[in-house]
């Protein structure tokens, strides 16, 4: 009786496995396929306070029409949106399905979660569940990590971005989110573009109110492509799409990016590309705060010949301009695109050059507010590097070559790396050759909105010996920061010099160190918030390894402490971080 | 039916052979086998009767049901055809007339219960064949009767008495437990509660007794009986109600059972 009964059994088994085998798609076959749509991630965060988008694709699994399905179930703090300006399949408050492999088959199910969601919550009516009109017939989600909503909440204050290198030496995007207190960070998962194989980093970063974009490049093969990701509220970041210039061959590089004021969603990103014979400006622009992304005409200098790009990038809410250089032959100049309103094409603004030019101009920095740009660098005079600036006040369609008073002790490698501006009092900030051919920071300030400068000195570390770099300059009122690195006698160590006076004069601050610091740290990056402040850059550790050197200051930047970051559990070495920025500022 | 027919079996034949060598050893003792009843006697003598009954019920639990058409969905549960044995036991009160030289006639109530039968099937449920699926579904049923029992046995001035059996009476089914395999974040599938059915049944037997020692008999015997409907109770998918459930319009039990009864005389 009961090996009858056994044997029977194993036949029902082998028929049932025999039978789900058969279903080609599903591990069970059920009336809907619903799955994490593709092309997009499920949120694992959510700001505090803030919400968060996940699209599901919901697919009908049977081969008659279905009409009136509905959505039966959610998580807690998860409500079904109809309206989306991406997708034109969103799935409505019922809606009908055509049969499985016909077009309409599927619709986008978009969520908006607004607060945690517990992916193993036992109670299956706290789950995604859609069902047909008479609430019976329903499907769940697939299985899969991929496809099960988790969502934690945080509060972040503060991005930083950079790049790391993987056990095989790949080197990787990498993107840190520091919580709300600036006492933990943490990598935050990108999404990779399918042609990844190499080289991936992050070069800049900003927000416009609580959207974060960044942007860089990557290596597919041979060549480099931009990389563009952007956060569309929570944490969830996903790939800008873009199209590229008709000439693109190969190369994309993004170094800078700026979008048109809080809650302004026009951002422009420049950098360059190659055309297969020589490097163009790049320029890529998007309305819709980076989900999607165009490559506006740019009309270049009359004489532009080769080696055009673009370093700086500033937006207001009237355009855009682009800096940087290209060269005529033999000769480098400084480029500037100006935008239009719409920022749907670019044209170049000729610049007067100063009367000891004789090569190598180059803008590296960029800053506008209201009508008045500024835009600061360097160039030759045959016998010393010397720094370069120019203004305008009619949104960048003119622009002056600034008179500037440079430091008594000036010799030769003057640049300037980075400006701002608090109304008309402009700081401009990197490093120079004194006549004892010690490379120390410069610092340049201006009162009249960046028609004359004069240097300033600041007060150094007392054990600065050499090599002192200054790359950003940030300003709250008239509290300024900025950040670099200088030598000792047998370290590279962060320099920190805060003012509060507008850039008038300033003071070093030093911040506390990583225990496992060996001899080098370098900060690449500033950025404040009130009076909550933030920086990063790298260290080398004690087995020499570079790490994202992550530093917190509650007291507009007078006192600094190390914060710890976790780091993708793939990080090896390599690591660096370039800039910050941080939402609703 | 396998092992527990063959235990049975077993139990039965071993207690055959303790019956025949028991009164053997008792005979020795006395010149006549019939204990009660003299030969040729025209008296009616009655006593009172107790039997205690042990023994196995075999059954096939469960019924074959497809369900109609639920929100666009089949339902269509397929039952194990496999017969099941369970542990049966029960107690007689009655009295036994000896009305005829030959035949004794036992009328009394008894009780009988079934320990519980397991209903093992497989549940189909789609919208269609590309999207159905299959799960595995069982549910526990069990009985208890209490019937008026009547026994016919013929006397043959041997301690061996043939006898064919009727009872009716009613039934108290409990079909519950439910329990279905589907994985419960995927999909829903129906869930029914437990029920209680109240049922006429009837059973028909016939086996042998043994008188033994003084004022006992042991005996075997089969019965066939129908313990009348076994139902599920009301269905749930999910929070939806439905208007159908698992129903078994006929519970068929065969029983193999060893008796002993104790007259007072």
């Amino acid at each position: 009786m009961i090996k009858k009964t056994v044997r029977q059994y194993i036949v029902l088994i082998l028929m049932t496995s025999l039978f789900l085998t058969a279903s080609n798609t599903l591990c069970y076959a059920l009336p809907f396929s619903i799955k994490t749509k593709a092309g997009t991630n499920l949120p694992s965060h959510v700001v505090e306070g803030e919400t968060a988008i996940a699209y599901y694709t919901v697919a009908n699994n049977t081969m008659s029409l279905r009409k009136n399905n509905f959505v039966k179930y959610l998580p807690p703090k998860v409500q079904q949106v109809i309206t989306d300006n991406n997708f034109n399949d969103i799935c409505g408050t019922t809606f009908t399905l055509q049969p499985k492999g016909i077009a309409g088959s599927s619709c986008t199910l978009k969520l908006l979660i607004s607060g945690a969601v517990n992916g193993n919550d036992p109670n299956p009516r706290h789950h995604l569940f859609v069902c047909f009109p008479g609430g019976a017939t329903c499907s769940g989600t697939e299985k899969g990590a991929q496809n099960t909503l988790s969502v934690s909440v945080v509060s972040f204050s503060v991005i930083a971005v950079g790049a790391y290198n993987d056990d095989s030496n790949i080197t990787h995007p990498l993107l840190l989110l520091g919580n709300k207190n600036q006492n933990d960070w943490s990598a935050v998962s990108i999404p990779i573009p399918s042609n990844f194989s190499s080289s991936g980093v992050f070069n800049t970063t900003i927000c416009t109110g609580n959207v974060c974009i960044a942007t860089g490049e990557f290596t597919s093969g041979n060549d480099k492509n931009p990389l563009l990701v952007s956060q569309n509220s929570g944490i969830n970041w996903s790939s800008g799409s873009t199209t590229l210039p008709a000439d693109f061959a190969a190369d994309g590089i993004l170094n800078d990016i700026d979008c048109s004021g809080t809650n302004g969603s026009i951002c422009a990103t420049g950098g360059l590309y190659s055309n297969g014979l020589t490097n163009k400006p790049l320029i890529l622009s998007t309305t819709d705060t980076g989900i999607t992304w165009f490559s506006a005409p740019l009309t270049l200098p009359g004489d532009f010949i080769s080696e055009g790009q673009i370093n700086a990038v500033s937006c207001t809410i009237n355009n855009c301009i682009g800096v940087g250089s290209y060269r005529n032959v033999t000769i480098k100049k400084p480029l500037i695109l100006m935008s239009n309103s719409s920022i749907t094409s670019w044209g170049s603004v000729s610049t007067i050059l100063p009367s000891d030019f004789v090569n190598n101009a180059v803008l590296n920095a960029s800053f506008c507010q209201g009508s008045h740009c500024i835009a600061v660098g360097s160039y030759s005079d045959g016998l010393a590097i010397k720094p370069l600036l120019y203004f305008s006040n009619n949104n960048g369609s003119t622009w002056t070559l600034a008179s500037a008073t440079l430091p008594a002790n000036f010799s030769t490698s003057g640049f300037l790396n980075n400006t701002t501006c608090v109304g008309s009092r402009c700081i401009a900030v990197a490093n120079y050759r004194d006549n004892h051919a010690i490379t120390r920071p410069l610092v340049m300030i201006s009162s009249n909105t960046g028609a004359s400068w004069s240097a300033v000195t600041p007060t150094l570390p007392a054990d600065f010996s050499s090599n002192g770099f200054l790359l950003e300059v940030t300003c709250t009122g008239a509290n300024c920061i900025t950040v670099g690195d200088y030598r000792n006698n047998n370290k590279q160590l962060p320099l920190i010099l805060v003012s509060t006076n507008s850039g008038t004069t300033w003071s070093p601050v030093s911040p506390t160190f990583p225990p496992d610091f060996l001899n080098s740290g370098y900060l690449d990056a500033v950025i404040c918030n009130g009076n909550i402040c933030a920086a990063a850059g790298d260290y080398v550790n004690s087995q020499n390894v570079n790490i994202p050197w992550m530093l917190a200051s509650d007291d507009s930047g007078t006192s600094w402490k190390t914060v710890t970051s976790s780091l993708p559990p793939d990080f090896v070495s390599g690591g660096l971080m370039n800039s910050v920025a941080a939402p609703n500022k | 039916m396998g092992t527990h027919w063959r235990k049975s079996v077993v139990i039965i034949t071993w207690l055959i052979i303790l019956f025949y060598f028991l009164p053997l050893s008792y005979a020795s003792h006395s010149h006549s086998f019939c204990h009660y009843k003299m030969c040729g006697d025209e008296l009616i003598s009655y006593h009172p009767v107790f039997i205690l009954t042990g023994g196995t019920a075999t059954a096939r639990v469960g019924q074959s049901q497809v369900f109609p058409i639920i929100d666009s969905s089949s339902y269509n549960f397929a039952i194990n055809k496999a017969f099941t044995t369970e542990l049966l036991g029960g107690g007689y009160a009655g009295m036994e007339f000896d009305f005829h030289p030959d035949w004794y006639l036992q009328t009394g109530l008894s009780y009988y219960q079934v320990s519980a039968f397991t209903s093992r099937g497989l549940l189909t449920q789609g919208a269609d064949p590309q999207s159905s699926d299959q799960y595995l579904f069982r549910y526990r049923v069990n009985s208890r009767r209490v019937l008026i029992d009547e026994r016919l046995l013929y006397n043959n001035c041997h301690q061996y008495h043939p006898y064919i059996a009727f009872a009716f009476g009613v039934a108290f089914n409990k079909a519950y437990g439910y329990q279905v395999d589907y994985p419960p974040f995927l999909t829903f599938s129906p869930l029914f509660s437990s029920n209680r059915t109240t049922a006429f049944t009837y059973r028909l037997g016939f086996g042998i007794d043994v008188d033994t020692l003084a004022n006992l008999r042991l005996g075997i015997g089969y019965r066939f009986s129908d313990l009348g409907k076994v139902s599920l109770g009301s269905g749930h998918i999910d929070t939806v109600k439905i208007g159908s459930t698992l129903t078994q319009s006929h519970l068929y039990t065969q029983e193999l059972v060893a008796q002993l009864t104790y007259m007072i005389t």
